[in-house]
């Protein structure tokens, strides 16, 4: 009996050490990802600049000109001067971004999640909000590339660009930044069919600041940009200064500190310009722009004629039964600047598969890591689910057909009258009611007798 | 040098307690235990770990002094959060209670000895609560996740060793002890086995909950594809558990049910976890594509988001204790049935 139970002690211990052991990994792994947060350098779009100065040499190969690490932490240095880190934001001076960005609300969605108020404080007295409610898909960066990206589909926004889908303020075929009314409405909103959520039980100045930060970011990201353009500039330049290629932008610590100044003032200022005149110059939509008898019968009708008409062009890629099935394998812009010249090898394929004909070396995990996802094609919406990710409101239709949806293929269409616009959000919003057999065309069915 | 029935005599008493109090006491801990586990993976859910910044105080109150109108009537989070620090307040005093009856009333050492153990882990994990808020440190808050249900478990063997069958194991068996003790070896091994692997389910459930936003998405993956996959494996070897006792029929009656209950809880549990993810991300893999599915809409902290994904918290703790009782009941009827003294009895 003492053999049995100390074999049974024995087994016991076995798998009580095996839990254990992987208990103690998994506490580990998660441990060594508990990193203070930092923003990562926009390793992904250094490749890019290196590699489209040269079309002969893949993202994945390495280009004739690279910018050294002495430049890239450079860049790094200016970008913690102008914008302070992701726990103490700060906004550069000079070019009027505090007129439309609070520093204080900064400080609110900025840093780790703390409670510092007073008991029974709702809102305005934290601070992590966009730790504790966007980093997780968006990355602390803003470069939509937190933990749960590579799970999300489509993925999580990247920022950096400064180009947003969803706003009122695009008109005649220009794209424009979105104004904050525009990102509260998605805020509230959420995007249904996506896996951004809706934060409508959030406290009003909780989501004041979290749009503030988000412009940040994104205005942060441009910036960013711009001077790793400039800092490629630089290095390439060798006609100019060529016993220095590794010239770096600002010299800290050296003398010429106004000249510094100046440099970074002026590539600040086209940035924040378009931020600054976001949805304030800009006409925002509204329904009472639309027609009288805009969604009467006979102006669906006419909405039918011009979808497949090549005036809106819409069946190309929506399909002649509206159910997205049309051109399906084109990307979006933030998979376009990876893919660069591996595009052509893409767009050769022909297949419509989801990730048709994209070289091999795409589903690397060291393009992974630097925020390179594998590549998707962008779908056509299916129109006949009444599910449209900008809203479903008329006015929302309406933006989309005519001021596009900036970053996807979806163009804007300045050919379409006012009244042929709307006609055209009347047929859309009446397609999920009607059966999806009525194709403009009937098919002929070859081989089985003719259709006439 | 003691005789095997000497120290069989030393380690388990085999006649009832002589007061229903300590199994009185017993029940109660774990039936506030579940509460408390489920608040507390609401305060995780909600985010509301770091809504009372200050501990063992709250907002500078004695904790049980705290105003109840603005606790009950103030924001939510920090109803949640202030109700589970309170809820835990209580389970660990009713643990001392425990403590006071059974070393009245109980002989057993190992008992008197186990229930020193359970003061010790709710002291711990109070202490590891506190801890997570006063460093703000999400690593602890999912170590604190991870405890609490190996309390729970504690509290079920405690119990266990209260109730009519731990007295007579052999009671409703329609077999001899011999070949109950033979035909044990497979189940107990299989819910050994099955325990083990729910509670690592359990962590690497806590894992992907706790992810930290610095995190790669490689790690995250990762975490997510072990999760779904330990699932699989955690739902055969319940399967394999369920066909086990279902084969054995010499069994009491109430051994075997544990095997439903544990097939109805991993059924549940499935549910309750792909739920999880298509309130928290939408629906996976094209199934968004639909008429029905198309439309979805992810609400941060929505009520179903936020009562879904506790209850898929709090119901792998109770497949946990669900193991655990079988385990231990299994254990118990084995060790009984090897006795000498009981060789030729039912």
């Amino acid at each position: 009996m003492k053999l049995q139970l100390s074999t049974e002690i024995t087994g016991l211990r076995n798998n009580g050490v095996f839990a254990s052991l992987l208990v103690t990994c998994l506490f580990t792994l998660i441990g060594c990802d508990s990193n203070p947060a930092s923003f990562q350098v926009n390793e992904a779009y250094i490749r890019a600049v290196e590699y489209k100065a040269d079309v002969t040499k893949p993202l994945m190969r390495e280009a004739e000109t690279q910018l050294s690490t002495a430049q890239i932490q450079n860049v790094s240095e200016i970008m913690e001067g102008l914008f302070g880190t992701p726990d103490e934001p700060n906004l550069p001076g000079g070019v009027g971004l505090e007129d439309f960005l609070s520093l204080r609300k900064l400080k609110i969605a900025a840093g780790p999640v703390t409670y510092t108020g007073e008991a029974g404080s709702t809102s305005g007295l934290e601070s992590g909000l966009y730790r504790r409610h966007c980093a997780h898909c968006h990355g602390v960066s803003g470069d939509g590339h937190g933990p749960t990206a590579q799970f999300l589909n489509p993925y999580p926004r990247d920022y950096r660009m400064g180009q947003f889908k969803f706003k009122l303020t695009d008109a005649d075929g220009a794209y424009k930044k979105p104004s904050k009314a525009d990102f509260h409405r998605t805020l509230m909103q959420g995007i249904a069919g996506t896996s951004m959520p809706s934060f409508r039980v959030l406290p009003e100045p909780e989501r004041e600041a979290l749009v503030d930060y988000v412009i940040y970011l994104s205005i942060r990201g441009q910036t960013e940009r711009a001077l790793i353009e400039a800092a490629y500039f630089n290095a390439s330049d060798k006609q100019e200064d060529q016993g220095n290629p590794q010239k770096l932008l600002v010299n800290f610590g050296e003398a010429s500190q106004d000249q510094d100044l100046e440099f970074v003032k002026e590539l600040l200022v086209p940035v924040v310009l378009p931020w600054a005149n976001g949805g304030q110059g800009t006409v925002q939509r509204t329904i009472e722009e639309a027609p009288v008898g805009w969604d009467s019968p006979e102006s669906i009708e006419l909405g039918r004629k011009l979808f497949y008409q090549s005036k809106a062009n819409c069946y190309s890629c929506h399909g002649r039964t509206g159910i997205g099935d049309g051109q399906n394998n084109l990307f979006d812009n933030w998979t376009l600047e990876h893919l660069g010249n591996a595009q052509g090898e893409a767009a050769g394929s022909g297949e419509d598969g989801e990730i048709a004909g994209i070289p091999e070396y795409f589903y690397n995990s060291e393009l992974a890591q630097i925020g390179v996802v594998k590549p998707r094609n962008v779908k056509p919406r299916n129109l006949r689910l009444g599910n449209y990710r900008g809203g479903r409101r008329p006015i929302d239709i309406y933006q989309r057909i005519t001021g596009g949806i900036e970053g996807t293929p979806m163009p804007a269409n300045t050919k379409l009258t006012q009244a042929e616009a709307w006609s055209l959000v009347a047929y859309v919003l009446n397609l999920p009611y009607e059966p999806a057999s009525r194709p403009k065309t009937a098919p002929v069915f070859q081989g089985v007798g003719s259709n006439k | 040098m003691a005789t095997d029935i000497e120290l069989v005599d030393k380690r388990v008493r085999l006649q009832s307690p002589s007061s229903l109090w300590p199994m009185r006491v017993a029940k109660l801990i774990t039936f506030l235990t579940f509460p408390l586990i489920w608040v507390g993976g609401l305060v995780t859910s909600t985010d509301a770990g770091m809504a009372v910044p200050d501990w063992p105080t709250t907002y500078g109150y004695n904790m049980f002094l705290y105003p109840w109108e603005t606790w009950l009537l103030g924001p939510w989070d920090v109803f949640i959060e202030h109700g589970h620090r309170l809820l835990g307040s209580l389970v660990g005093m009713v643990t001392i209670v425990q403590l006071v009856v059974v070393r009245k009333f109980d002989e057993r050492p190992w008992m008197r000895k186990l229930v020193v153990y359970a003061l010790l882990a709710v002291i711990s994990q109070g202490i590891l609560g506190g801890v997570r808020v006063i460093e703000n440190e999400k690593l602890l808050a999912m170590l604190h996740g991870c405890t609490g249900p190996l309390f729970f478990a504690l509290t079920v063997v405690v119990l266990t060793a209260f109730t009519k069958f731990w007295d007579d194991p052999l009671g409703n068996c329609e077999a001899l002890a011999g070949e109950i003790h033979t035909r044990l070896a497979k189940p107990l091994r299989l819910a050994t086995v099955t325990t083990v692997l729910v509670y690592l389910q359990l962590v690497l459930g806590a894992s992907v909950r706790h992810t930290p936003v610095t995190a790669s998405t490689q790690t995250f993956s990762m975490l997510v594809v072990f999760h779904v996959i330990m699932g699989l494996v955690v739902t055969g070897h319940i399967v394999a558990v369920a066909l086990s006792l279902r084969q054995s029929k010499q069994l009491a009656p109430k051994i075997r049910q544990s095997g439903k209950w544990l097939l109805g809880l991993v059924l549940l549990q499935v549910g309750l976890g792909v739920g999880t993810w298509v309130l928290k991300y939408g629906y996976p893999l094209g199934f968004g594509e639909t008429k029905l599915t198309a439309n979805h809409l992810v609400v941060t902290y929505g009520w179903w988001q936020s009562h879904i994904t506790t209850a898929h918290m709090a119901t792998g703790s109770l497949i946990l204790i669900n193991c655990v009782l079988l385990t231990t009941r299994l254990q118990r009827l084995r060790f009984v049935a090897s006795l000498p003294n009981d060789g030729e009895t039912k």
